[in-house]
């Protein structure tokens, strides 16, 4: 995500606040399953996609690959919380799992037009699933496009980097 | 080795697995999914003897192009070489073991031992060491990386063998292969992956999703009623409708444990729902007539390599307002353990599609069946509880049922090769891929 110095602009104390109350509001939603008021914090043109490295010689040119492990949409990410909020629809999530997500590491500016925000955030997120299988902690960076419209904070991209090429867990069944 | 004493002692863990799998009542003991002397034993009777997924070939497509991979419980290295020819190496150096490549994928002219710097070349010859006044020269050629025992190609996927006296990959795959060319080799520029697999740990035994992939199809109405009912509300086949049709669709077991299911469509959808238009006349000139026809028709197919290797080509609509979309996912259930598979997971299209198309085809893939996959992951939480529910001391000596439909009797007249059953509800081909693991479980030699 690199835009120009030029339309790059330091954020005030208050939208830096704003910002992360933003992050661990949606965090909160996240955990208590609320997953339809988590949709109502994307906006409609919404770009989510979830990658993760791949291990490849330092310095290799070309860069290596990312490999995608989602790549979403508002329709298709309203298909996923229909499938995970309906009890019948999914047993991955039914019961439903714990997790516990940590944002840190919050680097704002202000990019391109008033109102629109370039967010880099950390993120760990810890989900267990009853004792029969091990919990698992999750580690990613989260590179966002946020929108303050009306008062009204919204994320209109975000990329999830996973810190691991080989996921340790049996599925992705949940949002960074 | 546990194995071999076993073995030895008077051919003991032969009759044991015999016993394992009941070929007259169609059920096989939960042991055979747990016991960590059975996987012992299929370390050497079946992973170190069958020919075993690496790559596709467009994964490594220039000289020097390289990825990391296992074979069994070995890391091989698979490297396209300068002279265009792929080979496959243990990934050990031949002078105290290091693994002389750690990273995944890439190029590279030189494969430099990081301990003492032995040097081999992209043909697996050593070049030289750090010291070569205090080694013959002569003795080098007898130094390079160990190949595999045998590495062949076949519609594009790299297999390779650790017996040489394996049957040749051809007569391995043998009538199967006429499957493999319906949904891997059926344009002329053939099949491309879209990007490097995804990975990802599941803990369950690796046959769990073998026998998943080749093929249960009852399971679609309860582990995906959700993925299904969501997709009728988008105008997807309805899940009564899908039971209808697997009253007739034909499982198909052929020869070496491989086999296959081929769901055709509802007679009012349209011919090659969900491919793009320009790609029908290549397929026409690319596939056998009968071929042709299962491809013009097909809803869904689904089937497993054999030991460990699967692939789907499902039809899905998981949005509203966008039209079913049609992808091929190809999957190792990379074996680590009795209890833990790394599952490998790529997508793949016709490099004659257009762009648009792919991007199209791979979103519906990662969205279905891939570590986040509506299908998948639900897939997989049942494959790990299955192995939590059945590895004790109580259940790992009860039976898993596959007896529903044990005795159907094969179709007299289908138009593909292999045994054709009618009806997807019955459990028959699925077993079938256990008789053969039997069969090889039992052969000393």
């Amino acid at each position: 995500m690199t835009t120009s110095l030029s339309s790059s602009r330091a954020v005030t104390d208050r939208e830096y606040r704003q910002i992360v109350e933003f992050l661990y509001h949606e965090a909160q939603l996240l955990d208590a399953r609320q997953l339809d008021a988590w949709l109502e914090l994307l906006s409609d043109d919404i770009e989510y996609r979830i990658v993760a490295p791949t291990v490849a010689s330092a310095g290799a040119s070309p860069p290596p690959s990312l490999v995608t492990f989602m790549e979403e949409d508002k329709g298709s990410l309203r298909t996923r919380v229909l499938q995970l909020t309906t009890p019948a629809y999914t047993v991955a999530e039914n019961p439903p799992s714990f997790t516990r997500r940590f944002v840190a590491n919050v680097v704002a500016t202000g990019e391109g037009e008033a109102g629109q925000y370039a967010v880099c955030s950390n993120v760990l997120v810890y989900r267990s699933r009853g004792a029969a299988l091990p919990p698992y902690l999750f580690c990613a960076q989260r590179q966002d496009t946020l929108r303050l419209v009306e008062g009204r904070w919204r994320i209109a991209r975000r990329l999830v980097t996973l810190d691991e090429a080989v996921l340790g867990t049996r599925n992705l069944s949940l949002f960074f | 080795m546990k194995a071999q004493a076993m073995h030895a002692a008077g051919n003991g863990s032969t009759l044991d697995v015999a016993t394992l799998v009941n070929e007259e009542e169609g059920w096989a003991s939960h042991r055979i999914f747990t016991d960590p002397d059975i996987y012992a034993l299929e370390v050497e009777r079946i992973f170190n003897r069958c020919w075993l997924f690496l790559a596709h070939d467009t994964e490594i497509p220039h000289p020097g192009d390289y990825v990391l991979r296992r074979m069994s419980d070995e890391q091989v290295l698979v490297v396209r070489g300068e002279d265009g020819t792929v080979r496959a190496f243990l990934n050990s150096c031949r002078h105290r073991g290091a693994a002389v490549c750690r990273a995944d994928a890439g190029n590279a002219k030189r494969f430099s031992c990081p301990y003492h710097a032995w040097t081999y070349d992209t043909q697996g010859r050593l070049l030289g060491t750090s010291f070569d006044q205090f080694y013959n020269r002569a003795d080098f050629a007898t130094l390079g990386l160990i190949p595999v025992a045998q590495l062949d190609t076949y519609a594009g996927l790299i297999f390779a063998t650790w017996d040489p006296q394996a049957p040749s990959l051809r007569e391995y795959l043998g009538d199967y292969a006429w499957y493999l060319d319906i949904f891997f080799r059926r344009t002329p520029g053939g099949m491309e992956v879209l990007g490097p697999p995804q990975r990802w740990v599941v803990e369950t035994n690796w046959k769990i999703p073998a026998l998943n992939f080749g093929t249960d199809t009852q399971h679609a109405v309860r582990a995906h009623y959700g993925p299904l009912a969501i997709g009728e509300r988008y105008g997807g086949i309805s899940t009564a409708a899908l039971m209808q049709l697997c009253q007739y669709a034909p499982q198909v077991s052929c020869a070496h444990g491989h086999g296959c299911i081929l769901i055709p469509f509802p007679a009012e959808m349209p011919d090659f729902c969900g491919f793009p238009a320009e790609l029908a006349p290549l397929y026409r000139q690319t596939l056998q007539p009968a071929q042709y026809e299962f491809l013009r028709r097909m809803f869904t197919a689904v089937g497993t390599i054999f030991p460990y290797t699967s692939w789907i080509q499902p039809v899905l609509a998981t949005v509203p307002d966008k039209p079913p979309a049609v992808f091929v996912s190809l999957r190792t259930w990379q074996p680590l353990g009795p209890h833990k598979i790394e599952v490998w997971s790529w997508y793949l299209a016709e490099r004659e599609a257009p762009m648009e198309w792919k991007r199209e085809a791979r979103k519906t893939a990662l969205q279905t069946f891939s570590m986040s996959g509506l299908f998948e992951e639900d897939d997989a939480e049942i494959w790990a509880s299955i192995t939590q529910a059945t590895k004790g001391s109580i259940a790992r000596h009860l039976p898993a049922d596959f007896r529903a439909g044990f005795a159907t009797a094969p179709l007299a007249d289908f138009p593909g090769p292999g045994t054709a059953y009618p009806g997807l509800i019955p459990e028959c081909e699925q077993f079938n891929l256990l008789r053969y693991w039997k069969r090889l479980m039992c052969q000393t030699a």
